[in-house]
């Protein structure tokens, strides 16, 4: 095994930006967990910094009572002048620090009703969106079915266009090339506010499809019968039918084992070690007389295609992980951490980007793991629950519709942190389609927030931190780092064992 | 309080100064780097009324270091005047 080596994982140097910078997006947006208090990392900052102050006042305020007690000068017969003034002065001190700790309650008070009053008004503001989205998709439905045969026609001429001769994929490339000369189509505040609506009215339009009334649509939309989930799950029903988000079992095989002496430290490390091309790595931390610990690192979407083929990491798992099934790459994930001897009692610290981030987060929701830590960046996971008490962050950059496809972020268990990757006037990098959603824009975050200041952020960065740290750093301690390549496999195909590591997991339709 | 000999009166005097010595140092620094926050992070009539509780903050603190810095002196006058 070969020993001190980084086993493959992402190339980038942490911190390394291809097309981004953290100075070119805006400040981190936080709300710690348990909270829906948005507010910039400064003003937490500044939150913090005002709760020490007033801390340190009533402190000093009860010393400078102690030692005015003594000081009455006035009363000593014989005593120096300079000792005369200085119980005056003690005096005024003491009135002032009197008026510092109030004024500093009542600035504490004042940010924080700012806040909540902002919080609110622009919430009010979604609300109103959301009802008219709603609304909208409801009264749609007699219109879309008179524009059924339409539809149905433009989409069966896309498909025989699709399957006209394409030489050199020119057709494919035209369209990859509009879409990376006009990166802002798809990135965005506006834009992603437009996903947030389409993701919110999605289940009303589809029951007014199917005929509902229009009251009836918004009720239960707004009853929560229907939701992102049940239109995912409704894809995934209808898919298979036409050959497209077709489900299949398993396997996982573990490339490579290797000793590494370092645990990542920081947010922007985090997201470096998340892998690609093999999608999961799990870092296995032992420390003499200790039970061992884990970090799961979950990789992003490695094809876009809605045909189930080879690739776990599909259109297929992200479909199907908003509908909460488990999908492919969540099977393939577990694989591989029954495979690295992860027991359903060990300490297991969940890192996911992208898809990624979406199965971490369904593998820390799902209650089969003993979940202490998650990180995840632009998952598309809001509609997961999670537990109470986990450590870590949700982070997404603001700009990125991606996270917006699970429809708003419903579960506050978990810090929430986001970020636009790309700020008004910022140019927009042409490498990527999305670019707000690259690795890239996601690193630049990452380091924001391993350079915030706010408690919220440091506190939470440092417990992920000593998740690790606190193994690494003892005599004696050991660091193994597994690599695993998923893939799926043909349903009617027996599973392979390979090098005694490969397995296999049915696929199933099951909700967790 | 009671007529106290010199020798009381200087130990009184140099226990007050040095209980005050911490107390300044915290002080000073708090009125040095008041908490505030950057007009990047927040624009509005809501961070203007905050801005200007900020400023009276600062004023307080900067009086309460200067209240006790004052204090601090004359106690070391005191003690000068004892010793001459």
């Amino acid at each position: 095994m070969p020993h001190d080596q980084v086993p493959p994982s992402h190339t980038a140097e942490p911190g390394g930006h291809k097309g981004t910078t953290p100075e070119m997006g805006g400040p981190l947006l936080v709300t710690p967990a348990g909270t829906t208090m948005v507010a910039t990392d400064g003003l937490h900052a500044l939150l913090d910094r005002l709760g020490a102050l007033g801390d340190d006042l009533a402190d000093e305020g009860r010393a400078l009572v102690a030692v005015h007690g003594r000081a009455t000068w006035t009363a000593v017969p014989g005593a120096p002048a300079g000792a005369r003034r200085s119980e005056s002065e003690l005096e005024a001190a003491l009135s002032a620090i009197h008026s510092a700790r109030t004024l500093t309650r009542r600035l504490v008070r004042a940010l924080r009703s700012a806040i909540t009053q902002y919080d609110q008004a622009e919430a009010d503001v979604l609300a109103r969106a959301d009802r008219w989205a709603a609304i909208l998709g409801a009264e749609s439905g007699p219109i879309l079915r008179a524009m059924l045969p339409s539809i149905v026609m433009l989409g069966g001429l896309a498909f025989l266009a699709s399957k006209l001769p394409d030489p050199g994929g020119a057709r494919a490339k035209a369209v990859r090339q509009f879409f990376l000369q006009n990166p802002g189509l798809i990135t965005g505040p506006r834009f992603v506010e437009g996903v947030r609506l389409f993701s919110q009215g999605l289940d009303e339009t589809t029951s007014s499809f199917l005929g509902l009334p229009p009251a009836v649509a918004v009720a239960l939309g707004a009853s929560g019968v229907t939701g992102v989930r049940t239109s995912a799950r409704g894809l995934l029903a209808v898919g298979p039918l036409v050959g497209l988000f077709r489900e299949t079992p398993v396997k996982v095989e573990r490339t490579s084992t290797t000793l590494i002496s370092t645990p990542a430290v920081g947010a922007a490390e985090r997201l470096d070690r998340v892998p690609e091309g093999d999608q999961v790595r799990i870092e296995k931390y032992e420390a003499p007389g200790e039970a061992p610990r884990f970090v799961v690192y979950v990789g992003p979407t490695e094809t876009f295609s809605p045909v189930a083929d080879h690739e776990p990491w599909d259109l297929t798992s992200n479909v199907g992980g908003v509908g909460g099934l488990d999908v492919g790459s969540f099977r393939a994930t577990e694989l591989a951490m029954h495979d690295a001897g992860i027991g359903s009692g060990d300490q297991v610290q969940f890192v996911g980007f992208s898809q990624g981030g979406l199965v971490a987060t369904m593998l820390a929701g799902s209650g089969q793991w003993n979940a202490a830590g998650l990180q995840t960046f632009g998952a598309p996971a809001g509609n997961i629950e999670l537990p109470e008490g986990l450590n870590g962050m949700a982070v997404r950059n603001t700009d990125d519709f991606i996270p917006l496809l699970a429809g708003p972020q419903l579960d506050h268990h978990l810090l929430q942190v986001e970020r636009r990757a790309f700020s008004d006037g910022t140019p927009l990098p042409t490498y990527h389609a999305a670019p707000a959603h690259q690795r890239d824009a996601y690193l630049a975050t990452a380091t924001a927030i391993d350079d915030a200041a706010s408690s919220a952020v440091r506190d939470q960065n440092a417990a992920l931190d000593s998740f690790t740290a606190d193994y690494a750093d003892r005599p004696g301690s050991t660091v193994t780092a597994m690599v695993y390549h998923g893939e799926r496999l043909p349903g009617d195909q027996t599973p392979v064992d390979l090098r005694g590591v490969t397995m296999e997991a049915r696929a199933t339709s099951s909700a967790r | 309080m009671p007529t106290l000999d010199p020798g009381a009166l200087r130990a009184a005097l140099e226990r007050q100064q040095s209980d005050l010595a911490p107390i300044a140092r915290v002080l000073a620094a708090a009125a040095a780097h008041p908490p505030a926050f950057s007009p990047g992070d927040w624009r509005g009539e809501a961070a203007d009324a905050c801005q200007r509780l900020q400023g009276d903050v600062q004023h307080a603190l900067l009086a309460a270091d200067r209240a006790v810095d004052a204090a601090a002196r004359d106690t070391r006058s005191a003690l000068a005047e004892l010793g001459a």
